[in-house]
């Protein structure tokens, strides 16, 4: 039986299902190492995006820093466990800045409605109908390799400011809402 | 006939008005043209922007709205227009402001922009030329209502003024009737029927004593026709909200909101048919529970979600249907939408009933808890138990759904003794949503309370509110108002501000608790103890026979049936006594008239502040 208040999961098992440890407390025990390569770091965000949407309580350890802007990841789950020796200045701007609910989509019929409103920059809400079931395969696509014929959807996507874009592959910023919090309407 | 429709201030700003959404229908359904609408709540949080250069504005309205009415704020803004008096109110509402220790220097920044207001939407309502101006009102409407209809009959005396909606059920309508002769007609009851029934009167089709509920003048004097029959779900229409959508995508007001749909799949209350609680006047005289069929409310929510692209939906009914359970949610939660929906439940929920709700997305329920005390909750008639509530608390914790409650005190023959076991446990529920707050019950309109002067309030006039909001004497407002003083019974203010503070601590201290199951199985139970006031700690439930115990107290049990349902175990009934001290006293349980309840939660929701 699990009696630990947290438990250690390994990086794989969090990838293959991060639903299932939705709101429960889990650590990484191997620092999420950011800074090797734009198309590495894309993936790490993409785990911490999944993390985020499925709400899971982790505690992970930060080793570099991302080689994207911090407006870009900030409202992910920040690193809680500490960091090893890179930029202090860089993790305490992300925990920050973070605040669970600042920008995600929500899956509705035909659309996807969008809502931003991370620090520093005006609130905006959006609502995405032509092309919204391909925005969301994008989204939810475990490497974000867009399809055939989506050149013009990331190319959009990414001068929106609602994706990121490295090697060919893409990440859509905001994170499906799969958990509202309490109380309700603080997001 | 040309037709405006309007709702006056203070409904939500975010939501369309449902009375104007289902009147157009109704009368686009009579083959008559579009009624225009006025939307006075969003008028007037513009208009309060403009003219204050953004010091006021959609956050303060919604203040006032949110927290007024008790108070008679949101009616006092307007209360200089109507009475013709800028000083009108004032002294009274100071004096009243002082006895009640509330806060008036919002509503009284707001107030020198009433009479602009007033003449702004007169003239804009007028600008749609109008033959009938309809004005629906509910709760603070009726002053800026009444205001508007009388500077519009003075502007164009031609124009017919008629008032409807939840403030002129029963009396309340013949008495708007009788004490504002600008209003010509006042429509008592639904208006499905009604208001296309006097529709046809004004067209010389009926006679107006065929319009039923209707308060209409003659030669002769004054009638106020018999409420008629209500009506069946199946002539509820689907409310037409196309123009406060437009309206709100261009106005400066929608920045400030979210727009969420409002729907009704229901009316009336099916508990309140049986066991009318109390304190309860919500239903007017409506109580009969009439709900939609299943594949209706599907077919409007998702076609109003779909039209207006909005997934935020306040279900107004006073209580959900239960088949809705079964045979509206999970095809809800089958959409696979990120839905955010409130209702209103009754609160012996199941937990199937619960995991459906947050399935199909509602994430927000107010389950009709008034209290934690189980004499107390028998006084109200409400049907459960202390013990009842705090596992709904529970449960909806473990689910991530949102619960807004408040405690109701002050009801007849209830004593601080009564108060005393849960008083004294509340710490340990500190991890479970709190109250809004504590309040003394006041004597509604239409309540048992009310109508029976023998279940405890044989003496009753007008609140005092309303003597800032209204110039008539009592005798010409006992008719026409829904709120009542009386004298104060149950608890007095000392004991109620002891369960103010506690309520407040708890209030405190719930973002940062949690008490939560961290691991189970047939040996062992895990229970993390992160509550303030609490020491941090794991407890740990050890043993076959406890394990199974703990699990039927999930259910909240006596003694002696937990004794009968671990029976194959072999715990004597003195071992189990000593293990439920225990768990009381590291606060895993709450106890009430000898039913015992486990209070830790399976998960912790995120809490966002
Ligand atoms: S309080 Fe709620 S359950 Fe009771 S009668 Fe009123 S609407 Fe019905």
């Amino acid at each position: 039986m699990t009696t630990a208040t947290s438990s250690v999961i390994d990086l794989g098992t969090l990838r293959d299902n991060p639903a299932s440890c939705s709101l429960h407390v889990v650590e990484l025990p191997e620092p999420l190492r950011f800074g090797r390569s734009p198309a590495q770091d894309l993936d790490l965000l993409r785990l911490l995006r999944a993390v985020t949407s499925h709400a899971v309580r982790l505690r992970w350890t930060l080793s570099g820093c991302p080689s994207f802007p911090l407006h870009t990841y900030a409202h992910l789950l920040p690193p809680s466990l500490g960091l090893e020796l890179d930029d202090v200045a860089h993790t305490v701007a992300w925990a920050r800045d973070y605040r669970y609910g600042s920008f995600y989509y929500r899956r509705g019929p035909e659309m996807v409605a969008i809502k931003d409103v991370r620090p520093g920059q005006p609130a905006s809400r959006m609502v995405i109908e032509e092309g919204a079931d391909r925005f969301e395969r994008l989204a939810e696509s475990p490497d974000g390799r867009p399809e055939a014929g989506d050149g013009e959807l990331v190319a959009d996507a990414v001068e929106a400011g609602l994706a990121i874009e490295t090697d060919g592959r893409a990440l859509v910023l905001p994170f499906r809402m799969r958990h509202w919090p309490v109380p309700y309407l603080s997001v | 006939m040309t037709i405006c429709l309007a709702a006056m201030p203070w409904p939500s700003l975010d939501c369309p008005s449902l009375p104007i959404g289902l009147l157009k229908a109704v009368t686009v359904a009579t083959g008559r043209p579009e009624p225009q609408a006025y939307h006075g709540g969003v008028r007037w949080a513009e208009h309060l922007l403009t003219a204050t250069d953004g010091e006021l504005g959609p956050q303060e309205y919604t203040e006032v709205a949110e927290e007024g009415m008790f108070h008679g704020l949101g009616d006092w803004v307007f209360a200089g227009v109507l009475n013709d008096d800028d000083n009108f109110g004032v002294e009274e509402l100071r004096r009243y402001a002082d006895d009640h220790r509330i806060d008036i220097d919002l509503v009284t920044r707001m107030r020198p922009y009433a009479r602009d207001f007033v003449e702004t939407a007169a003239r804009d309502i007028l600008a749609t030329r109008p033959t009938l101006v309809g004005f629906t009102t509910t709760f603070m409407q009726n002053v800026p209502s009444l205001a508007t209809a009388r500077r519009i009959k003075e502007l164009a005396p031609e124009v017919l003024i008629v008032f409807g909606g939840g403030n002129c059920d029963g009396a309340m309508g013949s008495a708007i009737h009788k004490n504002f002769p600008f209003v010509d007609y006042v429509v008592r009851g639904e208006g499905e029927i009604a208001f296309p029934a006097l529709l046809d009167a004004l067209d010389g089709r009926i006679n107006f004593a065929a319009v039923p509920g209707l308060c209409w003048r003659s030669p002769e004097g004054r009638h106020d026709n018999p409420q008629g029959a209500l009506i069946p779900p199946a002539l509820m229409p689907i409310p037409d909200y196309d123009d406060w959508f437009l309206l709100v995508a261009e106005s400066p007001v929608g920045e400030y909101i979210e727009p969420k749909l409002l729907l009704e799949s229901a009316r009336g209350c099916w508990w309140g048919e049986k066991h009318h609680c109390t304190f309860c006047g919500l239903n007017g005289t409506g109580m009969q529970f009439r709900a939609k069929a299943p594949e209706a409310v599907i077919g409007e929510l998702t076609s109003l979600a779909r039209r207006h692209q909005t997934l935020d939906a306040i279900m107004v009914d006073n209580i959900i249907d239960n088949r809705y359970f079964r045979e509206v949610l999970p095809s809800v939660a089958a959409l696979d939408w990120d839905l955010r929906i409130h209702y209103e439940v009754k609160s012996n929920l199941r937990p199937d009933e619960i995991e459906v709700m947050r399935q199909a997305g509602v994430t927000h329920v107010q389950p009709g808890i008034e209290s934690l005390v189980s004499p107390v909750l028998k006084l109200m008639d409400k049907g459960v138990t202390g013990v009842r509530n705090v596992r709904t608390l529970r449960d909806c914790e473990s689910a991530g759904l949102t619960v807004s409650w408040s405690w109701l005190y002050g009801f007849p023959t209830e004593s601080v003794a009564d108060y005393e076991a849960a008083l004294r446990q509340l710490p340990a529920l500190v991890h479970l949503q709190p109250p809004a707050g504590a309040a003394r019950i006041l004597l509604e309109r239409f309540s048992p309370y009310f109508e029976n002067p023998l279940l405890g309030f044989p003496n009753r006039r007008p609140a005092r509110i309303y003597e800032h909001v209204y110039a008539l004497p009592p005798e010409r407002l006992a008719d026409m108002v829904y709120l009542f003083d009386t004298e104060s019974v149950g608890l007095s203010d000392a004991d109620a501000e002891r369960l103010s503070k506690l309520i407040g601590v708890w209030a405190d201290g719930y973002p940062s608790s949690s008490l939560r199951i961290l691991g189970r199985d047939d040996e062992e139970i895990v229970i993390g103890d992160r509550r303030v006031g609490w020491p941090e700690r794991n407890h740990r439930i050890g043993g076959a026979a406890f394990v199974a115990a703990y699990r039927e107290l999930e259910h909240g049990r006596t003694v002696k049936a937990l004794a009968a349902r671990v029976a194959e175990y072999g715990l004597a009934l003195e071992q189990l006594e000593d293990w439920l001290r225990e768990l009381a006293d590291h606060g895993l349980v709450f106890t009430e008239q000898g039913h015992w309840l486990a209070v830790a939660t399976t998960t912790e929701p995120l809490k966002v502040s």
